[in-house]
C-alpha cells in the first residue's frame, strides 16, 4: 500500500470527521484543516492531493442533497473508502510502531 | 427561491477549470464559486475578483509540475518506443537518419557561406557612413549606371559641402606597373588613393603612420605579403622600391591582412597624385573622364538621398548635363550591387532555396516510409487509443519521434560537416570554419532547423496516423500500406521534380560554359601569348618584334593597348554625316599595330588593315582609322572606307571595316569598336602567336628577348585562353555547387525511393509468390513493381520542364551570347532520372522476383 503523504494524511483525517454531517467538500475541508493545525492554506493548496487521492480512490465523492444556498443544486461531498481508512491507518500504526522503539522525548528533554 | 448573486466571470472560471485535475475539477470550481460569493456580499465585487483570480494564479505551479510529471513520463515512454523502432528497423531508420542529415549538413554549409556572404565589408568601423557616387551616363538613348566619377569630384564636393566629412578616390584599374627593389623584379597590380583611405576604411596598418603614410607622393604602402617577397625579414620602413624603372617609391607602411569578407582588396597603395606624373598635370581635374571610384562619408544622420542631388547639381555646373549621379551605401554594395539586380543576393537566394530542397526532400522520405509502414505500427495506436489516448497524445507521439530523428541526423550532420568543410571551403573558394560556441547565431539557427526538419518531417505522419480508428485497426480492416497512398505519390512526384530540376539547371549552367569557351570570338584564342610591355620599349617595340620573329616558332606579334579579355576603354562624342542627333553611341577603343589582325587571325569585312609599318601621326589632318561591322551598322551607310568621322574636333578616315569580334567577355555584347595605330602611352601588351610545338624553347627564346631589350622590368607571360577560362570561373563555380547539390538531392530522393520500393515489394511477397506459381516470369514481376515508380518520375519530368525551362532561361538572359536550352538537355535529363529510378527500384524488384515462392507461400 502506498504511503500517505502528511498533506494528504490531513485532508484524509479531516474528510473522516466532517462526512458525518454530510460537510466534507473542499471549503469545509480547508477550514477544518486550518483550524486544527493553525497553519493558513491557500484557498487552491487542498485540490490537488485531493485529486490524487480520489484517483486512487481513498476517497469517493457523492452528491448531497438539493442545497437553498445553492438555488437547489446538489453539492458535491467527499467521504472515506475502506481503502482510505485502510490507509490512514496504516499510517497511524506505523507511525506507532517507530514511536514504539524511541525512548519518551520528554524524559531526555527535561 | 433564492438566486445567487454574484457569480465569477465564465471565463475566469473556465481558465480555472484548466489548471485543475478532472477528477476534482467540478467539485473545486464550485467551491471556488461559493467563496466568491460570500466574499462578494460581504466586501464587494472588486475584492471577490482579485481573491479569485490570485487564488487561481495560485495554482498555477502545481499545475505545470502536476503536467510536467505526466508528459516526461510519457514522453519517456515515447523515446524508449522509438528507440526499440529505430533498433528493429536498421534499414529504414538508416534511410530515416542519414536523409535528413544530409539536409541539415547541406543547409549548415549554406548558413556559412550566407554568414561569410553577408558579412561582406561589415568590418569597416564607418560602413554606416560610408556611399559609393554612382553615375549614371547617358549616350543617346542608351544609359550605363555603375560606380565611375571624374577625379574632380570628389575633392569638389568635399570643399563645397560640410554634410560631407571625407572623400576617397580609388584607381584600380591600371596596368599592372614593374616593381623593383635589388634583384627582385615583378609586375604588380597597384591601387592608387587619395591618403583619406586609410581613416575612412578599417585598414590598419602594422607599421607606419595611418595619417601621413601616403602623405608623400612617392610613398607605397603593401601587405605583409609582399613585404616579406621583396625585403624578407627585413624591416621593409624606408625601403626604396623602383617603379616603371623609373619612379622610386618609398615604403612608408605595411598593412595588416585583410579580412577574406572584404570587397576592396590590394596589394599596393600609393597615391592619386602619381597619376599626374603618369597622363599629365590636368588628368586629375577633368570632369569628363569617368574612371575613379569614389567613395563618400557622411555625418551622422544624415539623409544621403539628399546629398545625391547636391552631387548632381555640382557636376552639372561643370556642363556634364548628360551624366547623373547618387549615393549608393556602402553596405549594400556587395550583396545588392546597385540595386539593379545583380549581386551576390541572387546567389545567397539561390543556394539557400537549394539547400532547403535537399531538406525537404530528406523530410518527404521520413513521411513516405513512416506512412507507408504505418501498418506495422496501427496495432500500438489502436491499442494506446483504447486505453485512453487521445489524439493529441498520438499526435505528440509522432512529433517526438520525428524530432528524436532529427537530432540522431543532426549529430550526423555535424560529423558530415567537420568531415567535408574543406572540400566545401575548396569548392565555394572561402576559408569557413565551424565554432558553433563562438557562433550563436549558427547554433541557433541549426537548432532550428533541426525542430524544423522534425515538425515538418512529422507533420503528416502524425496527424495521418492519429486518425486511425482504434476499432478498425483491432479488426484489422486497416489496410496498410494503401491507405494514404495517393499523398505519398504526390509526394515522390516533387522529390523527383525537385531534382529533374536541378538536374536541367546544373546542365544549363555547364553547357553555358562550354558554350562560352568554344565560341568562335572573331580572334583564335590558341597558342597566343602575351606579355606586358615595360615603359622604355614603348617607342622601341617594332625592333622586339624584329628580334621575336627570328625564331621559327614565332609566327606573328603585335602590340595593343588592351586585352581582348575585356576592353573598358569607352568613349562617346562620335560624329559624322547624317548622324541621327539621338543616337550618341559609346564607342571601345583600342590601340593596337598593323600586325593585329594577322596576329589574332581576324578578318576584314571591307578595306584593308594598316599597311606594314605604319605608324600614327597625329598631326594628320585626318586620322585613318578601324571600325567594327557594329559600328558600321550603326552609321547606317553602304560603303565606309573614305568616310569621315568627327571626334572632339578632330577628323578621322575610316580606312577599313574589321569583321565583329568578342572584346569583352560573352555576357556583354559586342558594341562599336574604333582600332588606332599605338598612341604614346598606349603600348600596353605585345601579343606573340607562337608554334604549338616546342613551346617551352620559344617561351625562353621570347624571355632572352625581352631580357635583352628591358633588362630592369620583369618578364612575365600570359596564354590568352587561360585568361579567357579566368573570366568563367564564377561561372564554373556556380555550376559545380549547383552540381554537388544536385547530387545530393538525388541521392537523398532515391534513397527515399529504395526505401519505398523495398517496402512495397515486402508488401506484395505473397502475390508475388501466387503470381509466380501461376506461371509469371521474372521480367514481368519486375514491370510489375517498377512500372508505378516509373510513371512518377514520368510525371514529375513532366512538372520540371516547364519550370527548369522558366529558371534556366531568367538565368541566361544574363548573357548576350547564350547556348540557348535545347529539348536534347531536357530529354536527357528525363531519361537520367528514369534510369536513375528504375536502378533503384529495379534492385529490390529483381529481389523480389526470384524470391521462391515456397518460401512466401509456405504458411498459407
Amino acid at each position: 500500500m502506498r504511503l500517505l503523504s502528511r498533506k494528504e494524511e490531513l485532508i484524509l483525517l479531516a474528510v473522516w470527521k466532517l462526512q458525518d454531517q454530510d460537510q466534507a467538500y473542499g471549503v469545509t475541508i480547508r477550514e477544518y484543516i486550518e483550524k486544527m493545525s493553525g497553519i493558513r492554506w491557500l484557498f487552491g493548496a487542498i485540490y490537488s492531493p485531493l485529486a490524487r487521492l480520489v484517483e486512487h480512490g481513498y476517497v469517493e465523492s457523492y452528491e448531497s442533497e438539493p442545497i437553498r444556498e445553492r438555488g437547489g443544486r446538489k453539492k458535491i461531498l467527499y467521504r472515506l473508502t475502506a481503502d482510505g481508512k485502510k490507509a490512514l491507518v496504516a499510517v497511524k500504526e506505523l507511525h506507532a510502531s517507530i514511536w514504539d522503539d524511541i525512548y519518551p522525548i520528554k524524559e531526555t528533554s527535561d | 427561491m433564492y438566486i445567487r448573486k454574484h457569480k465569477p466571470p465564465k471565463l475566469c472560471s473556465r481558465f480555472l477549470g484548466k489548471l485543475l485535475r478532472l477528477s476534482i475539477r467540478d467539485a473545486a470550481i464550485e467551491d471556488f464559486e461559493e467563496q466568491y460569493t460570500s466574499i462578494a456580499s460581504n466586501k464587494g465585487l472588486l475584492t471577490a475578483f482579485l481573491w479569485y483570480m490570485f487564488h487561481t494564479i495560485c495554482l498555477i505551479p502545481s499545475y505545470i509540475k502536476d503536467n510536467m510529471y505526466w508528459s516526461t513520463s510519457m514522453f519517456k515512454n515515447y523515446l524508449k518506443i522509438s528507440l526499440r523502432n529505430i533498433k528493429r528497423h536498421k534499414g529504414y531508420s538508416f534511410i530515416n537518419i542519414t536523409g535528413p542529415a544530409v539536409g541539415i549538413a547541406c543547409c549548415l554549409f549554406i548558413l556559412l557561406w550566407v554568414q561569410d556572404e553577408v558579412s561582406f565589408n561589415k568590418f569597416h568601423e564607418n560602413i554606416d557612413d560610408i556611399y559609393v557616387i554612382v553615375t549614371t551616363a547617358r549616350f543617346g538613348e542608351d544609359t550605363i549606371t555603375y560606380p565611375g566619377t571624374p577625379p574632380a569630384l570628389g575633392p569638389a564636393v568635399k570643399e563645397e559641402y560640410p554634410e560631407i566629412l571625407n572623400t576617397a578616390r580609388l584607381q584600380n584599374g591600371l596596368n599592372p606597373f614593374s616593381l623593383s627593389y635589388g634583384d627582385k623584379k615583378f609586375r604588380e597590380g597597384m591601387n592608387l588613393v587619395d591618403p583619406s583611405v586609410l581613416e575612412m576604411f578599417t585598414f590598419p596598418l602594422i607599421e607606419g603612420d595611418p595619417h601621413t603614410a601616403l602623405s608623400d607622393p612617392h610613398s607605397l604602402i603593401m601587405s605583409e605579403r609582399m613585404a616579406h617577397k621583396y625585403f624578407g625579414s627585413e624591416n621593409p620602413i624606408g625601403k626604396i622600391v623602383r617603379i616603371e624603372n623609373y619612379y622610386d617609391f618609398k615604403v612608408t607602411g605595411v598593412l595588416e591582412k585583410i579580412p577574406s569578407n572584404s570587397s576592396i582588396r590590394f596589394d599596393f597603395l600609393a597615391p592619386l597624385s602619381f597619376l599626374e606624373e603618369l597622363r599629365g598635370k590636368d588628368y586629375m581635374s577633368s570632369w569628363g573622364n569617368l574612371s575613379f571610384r569614389t567613395y563618400v562619408q557622411l555625418q551622422k544622420n544624415i539623409p544621403f538621398k539628399s546629398i545625391s542631388q547636391k552631387l548632381a547639381d555640382r557636376l552639372h555646373r561643370e556642363g556634364e548635363e548628360d551624366v547623373d549621379v547618387f549615393l549608393h551605401p556602402f553596405k549594400r554594395l556587395y550583396l545588392y550591387w546597385l540595386d539593379m539586380g545583380g549581386g551576390h543576393i541572387e546567389q545567397v537566394r539561390m543556394f539557400t532555396l537549394i539547400a532547403l530542397f535537399v531538406l525537404l526532400i530528406a523530410c518527404i522520405n521520413f513521411m513516405n516510409l513512416t506512412t507507408a509502414r504505418s501498418g506495422n505500427r496501427a496495432k500500438e495506436i489502436g491499442l494506446r487509443k483504447v486505453v485512453g489516448a487521445y489524439r493529441a497524445d498520438v499526435i505528440k507521439q509522432f512529433f517526438s519521434e520525428s524530432i528524436l530523428m532529427s537530432f540522431l541526423s543532426l549529430l550526423f550532420a555535424l560529423g558530415l560537416v567537420f568531415l567535408l568543410l574543406p572540400v566545401f571551403n575548396d569548392l565555394v573558394g572561402k576559408e569557413l570554419t565551424l565554432n558553433l560556441f563562438g557562433n550563436p547565431v549558427l547554433a541557433l539557427g541549426l537548432i532550428g532547423i533541426t525542430l524544423l526538419t522534425g515538425i515538418i518531417a512529422g507533420s503528416y505522419p502524425a496527424l495521418f496516423m492519429a486518425a486511425f480508428k482504434p476499432v478498425n485497426i483491432l479488426k484489422g480492416t486497416l489496410q496498410s500500406g494503401s491507405s494514404g497512398s495517393r499523398f505519398r505519390k504526390i509526394l515522390v512526384v516533387t522529390q523527383f521534380t525537385i531534382s529533374i530540376t536541378l538536374i536541367i539547371g546544373t546542365m544549363t549552367v555547364f553547357k553555358q560554359v562550354v558554350y562560352m569557351r568554344n565560341r568562335d570570338l572573331g580572334f583564335d584564342k590558341e597558342h597566343l601569348i602575351y606579355v606586358p610591355v615595360a615603359k622604355e620599349l614603348e617607342n622601341n617595340y617594332e625592333a622586339v618584334k624584329q628580334e621575336l620573329l627570328k625564331s621559327p616558332d614565332v609566327l606573328n606579334a603585335s602590340v595593343t593597348s588592351h586585352r581582348p579579355t575585356g576592353i573598358y576603354w569607352n568613349g562617346s562624342g562620335w560624329d559624322w554625316e547624317g548622324r541621327d542627333p539621338n543616337v550618341n553611341p559609346l564607342v571601345t577603343h583600342l590601340c593596337a599595330d598593323p600586325d593585329f589582325l594577322e596576329t589574332f587571325k581576324m578578318e576584314m569585312a571591307e578595306g584593308n588593315f594598316y599597311p606594314k609599318g605604319s605608324t600614327i601621326q597625329t598631326d594628320d589632318p585626318a586620322i585613318h582609322i578601324i571600325i567594327n561591322e557594329r559600328f558600321g551598322k550603326i552609321i547606317g551607310k553602304e560603303t565606309f572606307v573614305g568616310e569621315r568621322l568627327i571626334h572632339e574636333d578632330d577628323n578621322f578616315i575610316i580606312a577599313g571595316v574589321i569583321k565583329d569580334f568578342n572584346f569583352k567577355p560573352l555576357w556583354e555584347e559586342i558594341g562599336p569598336l574604333i582600332i588606332l595605330l599605338p598612341l604614346p602611352r598606349r603600348v600596353n601588351f605585345m601579343f606573340v602567336r607562337i608554334n604549338s610545338i616546342n613551346m617551352p624553347q620559344t617561351i625562353g627564346y621570347i624571355k632572352s628577348v625581352f631580357n635583352k631589350f628591358s633588362p630592369e622590368s620583369p618578364f612575365e607571360y600570359r596564354f590568352l585562353d587561360e585568361e579567357f577560362e579566368r573570366l568563367y570561373r564564377s561561372e564554373i563555380r556556380t555550376g559545380s555547387i549547383v552540381s554537388s547539390f544536385t547530387i545530393l538531392t538525388i541521392l537523398v530522393s532515391c534513397l527515399g525511393l529504395f526505401g519505398l520500393a523495398s517496402f512495397m515489394a515486402e508488401q506484395r511477397t505473397k502475390e508475388i509468390g501466387i503470381r509466380k506459381v501461376l506461371g509469371s516470369s521474372i521480367q514481368e514481376i519486375v514491370l510489375l513493381l517498377s512500372k508505378q515508380f516509373l510513371k512518377w518520375v514520368l510525371l514529375a519530368n513532366l512538372i520540371a520542364w516547364p519550370l527548369a525551362y522558366y529558371f534556366a532561361y531568367s538565368w541566361q538572359r544574363n548573357y548576350a551570347y547564350r547556348a540557348g536550352l535545347g529539348w536534347s538537355l531536357f530529354i536527357l535529363a528525363g531519361l537520367l532520372t528514369l534510369a536513375i529510378a528504375l536502378i533503384t527500384v529495379s534492385f529490390q524488384a529483381i529481389k523480389a522476383a526470384c524470391a521462391n515462392p515456397v518460401n512466401s507461400l509456405r504458411y498459407e
